[in-house]
């Protein structure tokens, strides 16, 4: 076996892209949730980290964002270290990773986008209230602006923490399952808002765990069993093959059929 | 009593009544904050902590200045132990397979026994002072100088202004840390500050409330104020003004019955408020889910 060279100590020489993965690992106790996964996010694109349960999605967004320790590997965003890039970053965590009992109104958590740039120690003003109340119009939400987020749907507690990364005013977008348990209304909210994104030349990557709206939302796909499946544009990646080797060819042939692969 | 509440049960009386006052003041904000990011229990395995750290630093204080009931040394001493005592905690749970709960139990059971034994030694020595020691336990705010008021209002002041100058960074990393650390803030600095203003409020309790009551005065007002209202400010200000009231009247009635321990009616007072508050409060049912209706897509 020939000795190989990998480009570990210097990332940034070779990051092209909003969002550079190279050799990344994670592993909690022992074992591995990502193993050895190489991306690159075309810029612009409308990306879809697709794969079955457990297979890393979450940890791969968390990786990229520097949230988890890596074992391996290493990720840029907008070509710095994560530490640096993430600054820059609009990010949107799963909706169960927060206690939605929290005394708060949905404008308050909007406001939380504005936190970096207001900087530390000001307060929250009237001119960030407004930002944030505009924000919340862009997703349906200003008539709930003022109102507690423990009393929200699903959709609408979502469509909250999305109006919060809008107010980053990122240029690279990282959303954990934001289609998890919404309704079909702020669904079709939710990706009329990722479209617009992306219209204004914003990268997006979105953790999706449905294989039926996959192909219509997104242009491009990461395939994730642990490691990398595949991946690249929609139409080339997005196939019956490497579906079932992502899903361990748990999926039925019936299953296969409805996604048209 | 009412001599007591009108502060003209002596002059003493007073100062130690304006002392509790101002920490009940701060324990509030503090407290809400303790609940929101769910340590409220951290501080008792803190506060229990302090005893050895008591005893110790009176032994210190009297072999270096023949004198042990200087209260700054004594806060001092409970201050270390305190924080040792949280970072037991932390590192137990980091490399051992203990849950939080027990971590907790481990160290606040350990660091107590530990304090008593200590107690139990000094109080078996021939000197002068070391009988108020025990005050630290239940709260006993009757022999305060003046001069420990002012540091008692002095650390109030400095916790409360603290709270404020910081309220949208605690704000951010108690409701959502990892949205706060991907933003850019120091969410590990963040939280030492927030465990900060936990040690600090427990160490000048001690004076007060003591360290066995000191936890209720944290939790007490904040989750009473948490019955109120959904506004994150709104809450912080009624629990700084739920933990004042009940310190004040809590140590008049402490100063009006000589016998009455001041931690024990302060917390009293606390639990009467908290108790009033229930059939009354908005927000005392128990939470249903949601009773939103989507339009139909």
């Amino acid at each position: 076996m020939s000795p190989q060279i990998h480009l570990v100590d210097r990332p940034l020489s070779v990051a092209q892209g909003p969002l550079v993965a190279h050799g990344l690992s994670v592993v909690y106790d022992g074992k591995p949730a990502l193993w050895n996964v190489d991306f690159t996010a075309p810029a612009g694109a409308l990306v879809g980290v697709i794969g079955p349960n457990g297979a890393g999605k979450s940890s791969f967004i968390k990786a990229t964002l520097g949230l988890v320790p890596w074992a391996s590997g290493w990720a840029t965003l907008l070509g710095e270290a994560p530490k640096h890039g993430r600054a820059r970053v609009g990010y949107v965590p799963q909706r169960a990773s927060v206690d939605w009992d929290f005394p708060a109104s949905a404008l308050d958590v909007v406001a939380m986008g504005f936190y970096r740039k207001l900087g530390w120690l000001r307060p929250v003003n009237r001119r960030t209230k407004d930002a944030a109340r505009e924000c919340l119009e862009q997703v349906g939400m200003a008539d709930f602006a003022d109102r507690p987020i423990g009393q929200l749907s699903g959709g609408q507690q979502q469509r909250v923490f999305l109006a919060r990364a809008l107010a980053q005013d990122a240029e690279l977008y990282l959303m954990d399952e934001p289609f998890a348990g919404v309704d079909a209304a702020s669904e079709q909210v939710l990706i009329s808002a990722l479209r617009d994104l992306q219209a204004a030349g914003k990268t997006v990557l979105v953790v999706h765990h449905d294989l039926q709206t996959a192909p219509d939302y997104f242009d491009h796909a990461l395939i994730l069993a642990t490691r990398a499946v595949a991946s690249g544009p929609m139409a080339e990646v997005f196939t019956a093959e490497i579906l079932q080797e992502a899903y361990g060819g748990r999926l039925a042939p019936s299953q296969l059929a409805a996604l048209a692969v | 009593m009412l001599d007591a509440l009108l502060l003209s049960a002596g002059y003493n009386a007073a100062v130690a009544m304006i002392g509790a006052t101002l920490l009940g003041i701060a324990a509030g904000p503090v407290g809400v904050f303790m609940l929101l990011r769910r340590r409220a229990l951290l501080a008792d395995a803190a506060s229990h902590a302090t005893l050895p750290g008591v005893v110790l630093a009176f032994l210190a204080s009297l072999w270096l200045t023949g004198e042990g009931r200087s209260l700054p040394i004594l806060l001092l001493g409970a201050g270390g132990a305190a924080a040792l005592g949280v970072l037991s905690v932390q590192a137990l749970q980091a490399h051992s397979r203990l849950s939080n709960s027990t971590s907790i139990a481990v160290v606040l059971s350990a660091g107590f026994g530990l304090g008593v034994m200590g107690l139990s030694y000094v109080q078996t020595l021939p000197i002068a002072g070391q009988a108020g020691l025990d005050q630290f336990l239940v709260g006993q705010t009757a022999g305060m100088r003046l001069s420990d008021a002012y540091l008692i209002a002095g650390v109030a002041g400095v916790l409360v202004l603290t709270v404020a100058a910081f309220f949208k960074e605690l704000r951010l990393i108690s409701f959502d840390p990892d949205f706060a650390a991907a933003a850019g803030w120091p969410v590990q600095r963040l939280d030492l500050l927030a465990n900060g203003l936990l040690l600090a409020t427990v160490v000048v309790g001690l004076t007060s409330v003591g360290l066995i009551l000191i936890v209720a005065m944290l939790i007490i007002p904040a989750v009473t104020a948490r019955l109120w209202t959904q506004k994150l400010d709104r809450m912080a200000l009624l629990a700084a003004i739920l933990g004042g009231v009940s310190a004040y009247t809590g140590a008049a009635a402490s100063a009006a019955f000589h016998h009455l321990p001041t931690g024990a009616t302060i917390v009293l007072a606390a639990g009467v408020l908290f108790a009033l508050s229930l059939p009354f409060a908005p927000l005392s049912r128990p939470r249903r889910a949601p009773q939103v209706l989507e339009p139909p897509a």
